[in-house]
């Protein structure tokens, strides 16, 4: 099943992490593709950009955002979104991405995701605003289902039902985050595998995979150690609906050496097949930097 | 929502307080978010609000570790939680949340010692901004300068675009350096001067006298050399020694401080 963007299956991918820059440039690894955080990358002329633009040469990148508040009432940031479109174009990016939530009001940033409520009105509100930032990044924009720790009385719908809507709609991609479906799911007592049957497979681009933590009276999204077999029979439900796509996994607390989390990645291979060979230099030519 | 998630004391606490109310009540709360099996609304409310101030706490302690070093776990949250709730995040990256710390150190008085604690926070802004200079379109590769005797007092130099220059009343960049290796600083007034350059995108800290900083700071302002020599024998309050002179040069040339123009 393609998706309506004939966007590449990247294989299996790792998140970008400052800890192991060093690693990543001097020993190449053997990686499909490498996911970066975008905010870390604007604004800044120093090292995280110099080893973005030399992994840019060698490996595909997608960029990852969690500041497009794209469900906010504040106007989207045109700025931003333009510093977002000349780093895409910069690294090459295959996409962009970022989250269904809000981030702040009043010109504030929480730096976390927060939560929506899932109605017709919050939708009508979300399709504009994706409509007007794919605009501004001249791309479909890629949104990825966060996990939630609150619900409103106000929805009417589910999340996969809104979620559903939102990719036709707005004729936008899903980052689908099987880590983040299971752990809303404890959350709030839904089903998982009802969830992702909900999905439209074919707006599927990419996949997260990441663990959690059990805080006993909830379920949090840390990022943390190894994904839970619980979460891997997710994504092997997923997967076995949508086809091979991009999976990335994240690790970003207490991170391991390279070697650990791009072994937990590859983990993803018992449930899709690997790239195939040809399919590895999908990286442009460009001349090295002078 | 955000005002209670933001507000520094627990949710409960936050939507009775007046700052909070006006957008979001405890009644209004219940009203609006849904209880789950195992936790009540203000408690699932209070997930996100126990998360602000630890994202707050990591952004800062990445760019202030002197100083986070220096207050210690406690005290480093509450100046956190001040920071934050008088200069919240406006920006969409971490990277600009804590460029008013040195100013709110010098302001408030709630941490001392407040003008040690200054110019330790001043150092480590500077630091994180000579991180994140920008190089691109600066222009040619840097030369070392020629060895020219005749014209020497009309000769201007250039400088990279990372160089920073700091004065300060205490000894910020030997503080530290001791809250580096787990040590104690001292915190005692003791005017010292710092230049910060890159290179090769590491953040290099190379201490001055204070004739070679007013040497510097006049090259780098595009004065010719006899003029710089005049300022910083006016600053030094005699003119500076050859020996003191040649040394000078030899560091600044060896840093890469010095370029032909």
């Amino acid at each position: 099943m393609g998706d309506p963007f004939g966007l590449p299956d990247l294989g299996v991918g790792v998140g970008l992490r400052t800890v192991h820059f060093g690693h990543v440039l001097s020993k190449a690894p053997e990686v499909d593709f490498f996911e970066a955080l975008t905010e870390n990358f604007l604004d800044t002329g120093g090292r995280p950009r110099h080893v973005l633009d030399r992994l840019s040469e060698r490996y595909p990148i997608v960029l990852h955002g969690v500041s497009m508040s794209i469900g906010g009432t504040d106007p989207l940031d045109l700025g931003y979104l333009r510093k977002v479109k000349a780093l895409a174009a910069r690294v090459h990016a295959r996409w962009v991405s970022d989250h269904l939530c809000f981030t702040g009001v009043s010109g504030r940033n929480t730096h976390d995701l927060l939560p929506l409520p899932y109605n017709e009105e919050t939708l009508r509100h979300v399709v504009s605003r994706v409509k007007q930032a794919s605009d501004v990044l001249e791309r479909p924009l890629v949104l990825e289902n966060p996990s939630s720790y609150l619900e409103f009385r106000s929805s009417t719908m589910s999340e996969s039902a809104f979620f559903a809507r939102l990719l036709e709609d707005a004729d936008c991609g899903m980052l689908l985050d099987v880590n983040n479906v299971y752990v809303s799911s404890v959350n709030h007592g839904f089903d998982p595998v009802a969830y992702l049957d909900a999905l439209p497979g074919d707006r599927v681009v990419q996949y997260h995979l990441a663990g959690h933590t059990d805080k006993g009276t909830h379920l949090l999204d840390t990022h943390s150690a190894r994904m839970k077999k619980d979460v891997w029979s997710l994504y092997a439900h997923a997967i076995a609906r949508t086809g091979p796509r991009a999976t990335l996994y994240e690790w970003d607390e207490d991170i391991p050496d390279f070697a650990t989390v791009h072994g937990e990645a590859k983990k993803a291979f018992k449930y899709r097949p690997p790239l195939a060979r040809e399919s590895r230099t999908d990286v442009p030519r460009r001349a090295a930097r002078a | 929502m955000q005002a209670v998630i933001v507000h520094p004391l627990s949710a409960e606490k936050a939507a009775r307080a007046r700052s909070a109310t006006r957008h979001l009540g405890v009644a209004e709360a219940r009203r609006a978010i849904l209880p789950s099996r195992t936790m009540a609304p203000l408690e699932r409310l209070a997930v996100y609000q126990e998360m602000y101030p630890l994202r707050m706490h990591d952004a800062l302690a990445a760019d202030y570790p002197g100083l986070a070093a220096f207050l210690g776990d406690e005290r480093f949250f509450e100046f956190v939680r001040a920071y934050v709730a008088v200069h919240p995040s406006r920006s969409y990256t971490f990277a600009h949340l804590g460029a008013r710390v040195p100013e709110f150190l010098r302001r408030t008085r709630r941490f001392a010692p407040g003008p040690f604690l200054y110019d330790l926070a001043r150092l480590e802004r500077a630091v994180t901004e000579v991180f994140e200079v920008d190089e691109e379109g600066a222009g040619h590769t840097p030369r070392p300068p020629r060895h020219v005797a005749e014209d020497w007092e009309s000769r201007r130099f250039a400088t990279p675009p990372t160089l920073r220059l700091l004065a300060f009343r205490h000894a910020a960049g030997a503080a530290l350096d001791a809250l580096k290796a787990g040590k104690r600083p001292a915190t005692r007034p003791h005017a010292t001067w710092a230049a910060l350059h890159r290179r090769r995108y590491a953040v290099y800290r190379l201490d001055l006298t204070r004739g070679e900083f007013h040497l510097l700071r006049a090259l780098a302002k595009g004065r010719a050399l006899g003029v710089a020599l005049r300022a910083a024998a006016r600053a030094h309050g005699k003119p500076l020694s050859p020996r003191a002179i040649t040394r000078a040069f030899r560091i600044f040339t060896a840093e890469g401080l010095l370029n032909e123009r």
